[in-house]
């Protein structure tokens, strides 16, 4: 469960987040929809963790721990997962060392047993079948070459090697055509479940087709304007934004 | 033989005399070297590296000629099987039985090009000249390792020649370990004849108060290869000069490496290489890291002569810094006289991308492991130039070593 109270963020002295609520139970899929600069990417960042966005007031609790204070590795090994919108590529660091170095370090801040060469590699190929990815995929340097739906698909690949009790994805549709955000929402759905709680970060409605959420937020101005079920995304995506960019 | 201390400033005179063989050569280099001073930054070569530092200290020449191979126990080989020559101090100490076709000295010949005065200097203090002639009856099916081991201000000044014959292959790997105090200055001769592949690894791995300059001029010839990879982490002042030439069609150059910079180290790569006849390869590929307060410095040429038509060239040259006192200086040149010729060239000087670590550490890495797996990718980029795996593994370990 992901629960952030009255959080405000300022970014190089701007402030971009302005006394936010949400709160995420668990089991439940929540999608955050807002305009362009409504602070969308700011706070996937902040729950994440990125050096640069100050907290000037409120909490990020998950899971009953407060982690406004932590480092992004603590909070991955807390059970925080961001999908990133834009992927690094990294050359020279072949994509399965990176994905075994990732796992490895989140099992030993977790206090398990980091896993054997030959358990890393049964785990990766069941969790890349899944996903359609190929061996040779994972050989190649860390997203470098990767098309933007392969770079999804790696994102989705590190959520299910690392089982995070929250992910959040941040415009996981942007890059892709239908057929990879297929996959890409397979692959998300096949971790719903009773312990585990994600939020959607979309600009359109479309990947909500694939992924259902639970609820939908509208985010505009640096907090969460407007509640409602599914159907406000489609109510959002014929109306536009904005009743809430005009908003007082 | 009187050990020698040298006084602050004093010129290398002494040294000169000190030394027991002195023919023509000598004299002329010492000659040459006198007129021209010990190099600073007021030339335009040196704008960026002076070696007037070298001036200061209290040099030795070798004491004696007993050394033994004891001495060499704490060298970490790269292959278990290579053939070995030995050098401790300048002096000879050992060459193996294998190499006995390939391997000899004769006595300082005149050169006429000794452009700086390091190159004279070596000119003037060498007694021996020192040639691997490799033949395609003769070459070894091992791997070569030349160590030079220096001892605590002791300068060693050698003049060696690496000659692969018509259709050889072979692989030579160089050790410079020098110990503080101590000057090393080598100059080597590369010939690589028609369809022969020279791979030259240099591994400068000195202690971080010794002084280091090694200057490589290579003649590569049709079908030939020649590939320098150089990994340079020691020494308080270095500079490595690598001088190639395409003289012959369809010769290829590579030359490439890491160079690993720290403390209030200086350490110069400075390349040229020129393109005197058509269809002609070359890359020159380095990737400096520089932490503290160090100073890297790239200056790469390439030289193509009106009549190389259809070379192609490539240059590329990438710092990293991880100190904000830490300093680059890179000087990248295209000279070209052709006109239906390939060269690109580029250079990078960048601090560690955040994005890349705040991504890293989203996957549980910590701020450390995350930055060594970025400088470890940075570096990776230049090791892939090397071809054999047990050279890339070694570098690659002495290389996370210093990470």
């Amino acid at each position: 469960m992901l629960e952030i109270k009255n959080l405000s963020v300022e970014v190089d002295g701007k402030q971009i987040l302005n006394g936010l609520d949400l709160t995420i139970p668990d089991g439940e899929v929540h999608a955050i929809m807002g305009p362009n600069g409504a602070g969308k990417s700011t706070l996937s960042y902040v729950v994440a963790g990125r050096e640069g966005y100050d907290v000037t007031s409120g909490d990020i609790i998950l899971d009953g721990v407060n982690i406004t204070d932590m480092e992004p590795e603590e909070r991955a090994a807390a059970g925080l997962f961001l999908a990133f919108q834009y992927p690094l590529e990294i050359a020279g660091v072949p994509t399965n060392t990176f994905l075994k170095t990732s796992v490895n370090a989140v099992r030993k801040l977790r206090g398990q047993d980091e896993l054997k060469p030959i358990e890393f590699l049964k785990l990766v190929k069941e969790k890349s079948a899944q996903l359609n990815m190929s061996q040779d995929m994972l050989k190649r340097g860390l997203n470098v070459g990767f098309s933007g739906g392969e770079k999804k698909r790696n994102e989705v690949l590190q959520m299910l090697l690392l089982e995070p009790s929250m992910a959040v994805l941040d415009e996981t549709d942007s890059g892709l055509d239908i057929d990879a955000m297929k996959i890409v929402a397979q692959g998300v759905n096949t971790l719903r479940g009773a312990n585990r709680s994600m939020l959607v970060i979309t600009h359109y409605q479309r990947l909500l087709d694939y992924i259902v959420p639970d609820k939908v937020h509208v985010l505009a101005k640096g907090k969460i304007q407007r509640t409602g079920g599914k159907e406000l995304a489609l109510e959002l995506e014929e109306k536009g934004y904005g009743d809430f960019e005009n908003a007082a | 033989m009187e050990i020698l201390k040298m006084q602050p400033n004093l010129d290398f005179e002494t040294l000169y005399h000190e030394k027991n063989v002195r023919n023509e050569a000598n004299q002329a280099s010492f000659q040459r070297f006198q007129t021209l001073g010990l190099p600073n930054r007021k030339l335009e070569e040196w704008k960026y590296t002076s070696f007037e530092a070298v001036g200061k200290l209290a040099l030795e020449v070798a004491s004696n000629n007993n050394y033994d191979l004891s001495l060499f126990d704490d060298v970490k080989f790269v292959f278990e099987n290579s053939l070995r020559v030995y050098f401790y101090n300048g002096e000879l100490v050992h060459c193996d039985d294998g190499l006995s076709d390939i391997f000899s000295h004769d006595d300082i010949r005149m050169r006429g090009d000794d452009h700086n005065a390091l190159v004279a200097l070596n000119g003037a203090l060498a007694d021996k000249r020192y040639s691997y002639n490799f033949t395609k009856e003769n070459q070894p099916a091992q791997p070569i390792e030349i160590i030079h081991k220096l001892s605590e201000n002791h300068i060693a000044t050698q003049d060696l020649i690496f000659q692969a014959g018509e259709g050889c292959d072979i692989m030579i790997i160089e050790h410079y370990i020098s110990d503080k105090g101590a000057f090393q200055n080598n100059q080597l001769s590369v010939i690589v004849e028609n369809s022969a592949q020279l791979a030259h690894h240099v591994l400068q791995l000195s202690d971080d108060q010794a002084f280091h300059y090694n200057h490589v001029t290579a003649s590569v010839h049709e079908n030939a290869t020649y590939r320098s990879f150089t990994l340079n982490k020691g020494a308080k002042l270095s500079r490595r000069e690598v001088i190639s030439h395409s003289n012959g069609e369809e010769a290829e150059i590579s030359v490439s490496g890491v160079n690993l910079v720290d403390g209030d180290r200086l350490s110069d790569i400075t390349l040229e290489t020129l393109h005197n006849v058509a269809h002609g390869r070359s890359r020159q590929h380095f990737k400096t890291v520089l932490k503290e307060s160090a100073t890297g410095v790239f200056q790469g040429k390439i030289f193509v002569e009106r009549d190389a038509q259809k070379t192609d060239g490539y240059q590329m040259n990438n710092a990293l810094l991880l100190s904000d006192k830490a300093q680059m200086n890179s000087k990248p040149q295209l000279e070209i006289y052709a006109d239906d010729v390939k060269c690109s060239h580029g250079a990078t000087t960048g601090q560690m991308d955040e994005s890349a670590l705040f991504y890293l550490r989203s996957r549980g890495l910590n701020k450390e492991q995350a930055r060594n797996l970025l400088v470890h990718a940075f570096i990776g980029e230049a090791i892939a130039d090397i071809q054999d795996e047990t050279v890339s593994d070694y570098v690659r370990s002495v290389c996370n070593d210093w990470i």
